[in-house]
């Protein structure tokens, strides 16, 4: 996608001043509740008035306050899901779902709404009404709504935003595998460094109406990549806001008990993780996700002997910052034959850890050290694509 | 009995006619006040509302002086006879304006209540203003623009000042169910006096009770 963006608008406390050339598939804005970042999409959809510049999406002009052009919301084919969703009450499921099937012909609109209810797993709620379906239900009619609407966009107001940790873990998967079956560019609004990483090609830093920061998902997490500010941790620690650092990635389900579960990366990495309490069926172990905070993990310059943590592994440091957050990049146990390759080419994940400044000191990371790197497997949270009998409850 | 017939089916032309009137032009207006902040919305705002506050006599006499000959609406004026004076139509003019108020706060309030992010998400889905109005707006405010009707309906059922001075009260033409009631009153005929109040009673009531039980949820 081309996504073109020179926006300025005056907002309460400041003003949005924003020039922007987007082009990766998944696009993240990125940073603190305040900064502007609903505005910024509210202007891409055409919701917001009084903003000054210029909008362009693959080619068409949908805002030029110069020459007087602006195109109307209904004229933009974008898919918009809100933080809260917005599901129109008086209306069931399946009526919320068709309410954008208009714009394609009869069959095309049937095929949508059964491919979209298949992947979202909606076909058991298409009857209900939205005041009987739950936060995360909602999320999912509201995402759902977005795509059968045939968009040429998605844009995502903080999606997972008003659910809580559990939930956000269940619901991840879904918008993965929306990004791996529906070939829709996504701009979307996180305030999770989790979400930005499982699901982003790219990550927009965002403050206070500015851009401060551009690049690789984890490259922005740890503050590298930022524009017009010397202090890299001052960057950081503006954009993690609230949510707790932690690195996620796709990877499938090779063995899952109540016990314990192994998971095999991008890239070939094996992780033993925590145990399954729901049984998971091999339909849903393909597009699953694993969750490390990165204060759960240990790096040792020598090999850990007789230890308790299940997962010890080779790793190579990728890149320091100086808050105290450390990239390792994981080496692979075996050779990754088929591997996820979404994502650069199906690149080892890079592993977000919090360190102390003195432990960096002490071990003298930097860039290209080659070391040990230790997890417990009750810090690694797996997430399995989602069942509907497993919702139900959500 | 015939005139306490020929009362209440006028009664009912009457205000049935002035609620339509009124609902074609509140509705726009109502949506207009709930939506958008415009120079003037204060004062336009104050002058909708005035029918409600002044006495409906006052009402009656202004309205009289714009439809009377030498008026900026009289035969002189436009030329041709408009024919509204001491006419049922008469009535229905006076009911409209007296009715206007309420109807019209009514329909406010209604779409006060209706989230416009609701009408923005509409947008998004590729559905233009009127389609938005059809898919969103009206389903939800129906209860409550059906509760506007049947205020105003009522409104103008009990019509009687500016009724009285536009359209005078004539059996069989223009007399309504509460001038009659004042007719037979004057006149000393108590026992049709009964009966028409007792027709208004029902009426009124059941009208209130409509209008609670829409009143009360979008969903009942």
């Amino acid at each position: 996608m081309s996504l073109d963006l020179e926006l300025r608008l005056p907002l309460d406390r400041f003003e949005l001043q924003v020039e922007l050339q987007l082009e990766a598939r998944v696009t993240a804005l990125f940073g603190p509740s305040g900064a502007g970042k609903t505005s910024l999409l509210e202007c891409v959809v055409g919701l917001r008035r009084g903003a000054r510049g210029r909008v362009c999406f693959n080619g068409s002009t949908w805002l030029d306050s110069e020459r007087g052009v602006v195109v109307r919301p209904e004229q933009r084919r974008i898919g918009y899901v809100p933080q809260d969703g917005l599901l129109f009450p008086h209306l069931n499921t399946r009526e919320n779902l068709l309410c954008g099937a208009h714009r394609q012909s009869r069959d095309q609109a049937r095929n949508r709404l059964e491919q979209v209810s298949r992947v979202l797993q909606l076909e058991a709620l298409w009857e209900r009404l939205p005041s009987t379906l739950s936060g995360g239900e909602r999320q999912r009619v509201a995402l759902g709504r977005a795509l059968c609407s045939a968009p040429e966009l998605l844009v995502l107001d903080e999606p997972l935003g008003a659910l809580d940790l559990a939930l956000k873990r269940r619901l991840l998967p879904f918008l993965r595998q929306v990004r791996e079956e529906f070939a829709i560019p996504m701009l979307l609004v996180s305030h999770s460094p989790g979400e930005v990483q499982a699901l982003c090609d790219e990550v927009v830093g965002f403050d206070t109406g500015r851009v401060v920061a551009r690049g690789r998902p984890e490259d922005v997490l740890l503050g590298k990549g930022s524009i017009g500010r010397p202090s890299t941790s001052n960057t950081l620690a503006l954009l993690l806001g609230t949510d707790e650092l932690e690195s996620t990635f796709p990877c499938e389900i090779v063995h899952a008990s109540a016990e314990r579960c192994l998971v095999r990366t991008a890239g070939g990495v094996e992780l033993h993780c925590r145990g399954l309490r729901e049984n998971v069926g091999p339909d849903r172990r393909a597009h699953a996700l694993v969750s490390i905070a990165a204060r759960d993990v240990i790096l040792a310059r020598c090999k850990p002997e007789r230890i308790s943590a299940r997962n010890v592994l080779l790793g190579q440091v990728r890149q320091v910052d100086p808050s105290g957050v450390v990239e390792v990049e994981l080496q692979p146990q075996v050779v990754a034959d088929s591997g996820d390759t979404s994502r650069g080419n199906g690149a080892t994940p890079g592993l977000l850890v919090e360190l102390s400044h003195s432990a960096i000191e002490e071990l003298g990371l930097e860039p290209g050290l080659e070391l040990h790197v230790v997890i417990k497997s009750s810090a690694c949270v797996v997430s399995p694509a989602q069942s509907p009998v497993d919702l139900g409850a959500g | 009995m015939e005139s306490t017939s020929s009362a209440l089916w006028l009664t009912f032309k009457i205000s049935g006619c002035a609620t339509l009137i009124v609902l074609l032009f509140a509705v726009p207006l109502g949506y207009l006040l709930s939506r958008r902040q415009f120079p003037g919305k204060l004062w336009l705002n104050a002058f909708l509302v005035l029918p409600m506050v002044l006495p409906p006599t006052a009402v009656g006499y202004l309205l009289l002086s714009l439809l009377a000959d030498a008026g900026p609406l009289g035969r002189q004026t436009l030329g041709f006879d408009p024919d509204v004076l001491l006419t049922w139509k008469a009535g229905v003019l006076a009911a409209a304006t007296m009715s206007f108020p309420i109807v019209i706060r009514t329909v406010k309030v209604t779409f006060d209540g209706i989230d416009p992010r609701l009408e923005a998400m509409a947008r998004t889905l590729g559905h233009g203003r009127l389609a938005t109005f059809r898919l969103v707006t009206l389903p939800l405010g129906l209860r409550g623009l059906s509760a506007a009707a049947i205020l105003g309906f009522m409104r103008g059922m009990g019509e009687f000042g500016a009724t009285v001075m536009i359209a005078g009260n004539i059996p069989g033409r223009t007399q309504t169910l509460a001038l009659a009631i004042f007719s037979a009153d004057q006149a000393g005929r108590d026992a049709e006096a009964r009966v028409l109040l007792g027709v208004a009673l029902i009426a009124g009531l059941g009208a209130v009770l409509v209008a609670e039980y829409l009143g009360r949820g979008r969903r009942g």
